[in-house]
């Protein structure tokens, strides 16, 4: 009976922290001092597919990814699974594309370390992890907090 | 260092002694390369630092076409190392080298191939614009600029119909278009609202006897490349361009047009490819007649993902070396089957029935492969 009850909190607990991770809101951030604001969903993809790769005011675009949103992030974005988005980088690297490959992060310090030593970086993580170290970006007019935000 | 570069040069392209000077040339500039990436700021700087990448494969091949095909053999065929040093936000060095079917130069034999296959300064301005100068792959068609990268491809080798040797029509065998061009190249991607384009224009020596350093004519191969992407951005429409005349054949022009499609759909790709050359013949005593010989070539490929690994697929290809006479007409038809181990590894297996003219009775080659990409 005790060992039944320790499986279905551990169950409860199992589900409850899936669909918090399921749930986590992703903040796109840039270094502050990019003098962007605002980002569409469609120049978000371009860079992401390595087919923009300057800002607008002529700073090359520096991209990096947190490892544990990046499936959602992609899906989101760009509509491609994680293998599918890999694959497309291969083709362009192996190409002669002019676009550089995200640098990937598992650790969320060394997310915003990179962004807030990068002029031209732009990144992912969850909101919470989001601190003023970073800018967050508003996705087409939409701050994280509206309720029709894209990466909810 | 320079005068070495040029001594190699003038050794020549096809001896042994030329093969080992250039190898250690290669293995020197790699060396530079990667000793500039260790001394480049480490960290969490702005990025200016070496990167490599690069791609690796061995086949394992069986036919039945002659006696020789029927003994299976191993195959590495490719090791690829490419090299990006970013100068800064504009400029950048992209080079590549590639090892074929595992070589190894001595003074008394020499197998497989070595070469630089890419080395150029590329300067960016834009999105909208840049600049390439040196070596690079010709833009063409849906595969040349990925070159050998068989990671990337669905079967094991590009489609022979587009870009195999076929018999010209002065000399042995070659490609329809240049697969290197040595020159200057401009280059970049407009977008309007959901369309998008990007253009590839070019100056090079073309082909000759030593197309990298010395051309021996004044016609230059002169080509470009252009990528449409729809607002249906599932589909990809491009058309690729390329002239040029033939050093090695007593100047004879050469073009080559071709269109090319991709679609992809959730997990269908689909792709064809269209290829129309010609070639001019030559007269009695050797020289360029203003006939031209006609070439055409296409091929369809079919693809299917299950579950983000499996692609089983199908390829029909044909190509009329010589469209003015019967009989010199050749097909093939390939199916086969990958599995994605990881994204950068594939393990492919296919099987191709081959029909080549009237010469050469139909047969079967079958080929299994792994390849990594890094």
């Amino acid at each position: 009976m005790k060992a039944a009850t320790i499986n279905i909190l551990a169950i409860i607990l199992l589900v409850l922290t899936l669909s918090t991770a399921a749930q986590a809101q992703i903040a796109v951030v840039v270094n502050k001092n990019n003098p962007m604001a605002d980002i569409s969903m469609k120049m978000l993809e371009r860079a992401y597919l390595g087919k923009t790769t300057v800002f607008s005011d002529g700073q090359n675009i520096v991209l990096a990814e947190y490892a544990p949103l990046m499936e959602s992030f992609f899906e989101s974005v760009l509509g491609m699974t994680l293998n599918k988005a890999k694959v497309h980088w291969l083709k362009l690297i192996l190409s002669g594309g002019t676009a550089i490959p995200p640098t990937k992060f598992d650790d969320v310090e060394d997310n915003k370390k990179f962004v807030m030593h990068n002029r031209g970086a732009i990144s992912f993580m969850d909101m919470a992890d989001a601190d003023d170290t970073v800018k967050i970006l508003t996705i087409d007019g939409k701050s994280p907090s509206a309720e029709d935000y894209p990466l909810k | 260092m320079g005068l070495n570069w040029v001594q190699c040069m003038n050794k020549g392209l096809n001896n042994r002694i030329a093969a080992n000077c250039w190898a250690k040339r290669i293995f020197v500039f790699l060396l530079a390369m990667i000793a500039l990436g260790l001394l480049a700021e480490p960290g969490y700087a702005e990025q200016s630092k070496l990167e490599v990448y690069g791609f690796f494969d061995m086949e394992a091949e069986v036919s039945n076409k002659d006696a020789a095909g029927k003994i299976w053999t191993f195959d590495q065929h490719h090791l690829n190392i490419i090299t990006i040093y970013p100068l800064d936000n504009k400029f950048r060095v992209f080079a590549e080298v590639a090892w074929e079917h595992g070589p190894f130069y001595s003074p008394s034999e020499m197998i497989g191939n070595i070469y630089l296959a890419r080395a150029y300064l590329e300067y960016k301005y834009s999105d909208a614009f840049q600049l390439r100068m040196g070596t690079f792959l010709t833009p063409f068609g849906i595969y040349n600029e990925r070159h050998d990268a068989t990671p990337t491809f669905i079967s094991t080798f590009v489609p022979q119909s587009v870009y195999g040797e076929h018999e010209l029509s002065f000399m042995g065998k070659g490609r329809l278009f240049a697969k290197h061009g040595t020159g200057v190249q401009v280059l970049g991607t407009l977008s309007a609202n959901k369309w998008e384009g990007k253009y590839q224009l070019y100056l090079s020596n073309g082909r000759g006897p030593s197309p990298t350093e010395r051309d021996n004519n004044a016609n230059k191969g002169i080509g470009g490349r252009l990528i449409i992407s729809l607002p249906i951005e599932t589909l990809r429409l491009g058309a690729s361009y390329y002239t040029d005349r033939n050093g090695d054949a007593n100047n004879a022009r050469q073009n080559a047009l071709g269109f090319d499609s991709e679609f992809d759909y959730e997990d269908i790709h689909l792709e064809t490819e269209v290829l129309l050359a010609s070639l001019e013949r030559l007269d009695i005593s050797g020289a360029p007649s203003g006939d031209f010989r006609k070439i055409s070539g296409y091929y369809l490929l079919g693809a299917y993902t299950f579950f983000d690994k499996l692609t089983p697929f199908a390829r029909y290809e044909w190509i009329g070396d010589n469209i003015d006479k019967d009989g010199h007409t050749h097909n093939a038809t390939t199916f086969g089957i990958n599995y994605s181990i990881t994204p950068s590894v594939k393990l492919k297996n296919e099987i191709q029935f081959r029909s080549e003219g009237e010469t050469v009775n139909s047969y079967q080659f079958y080929v299994a492969s792994i390849a990594v990409a890094f």
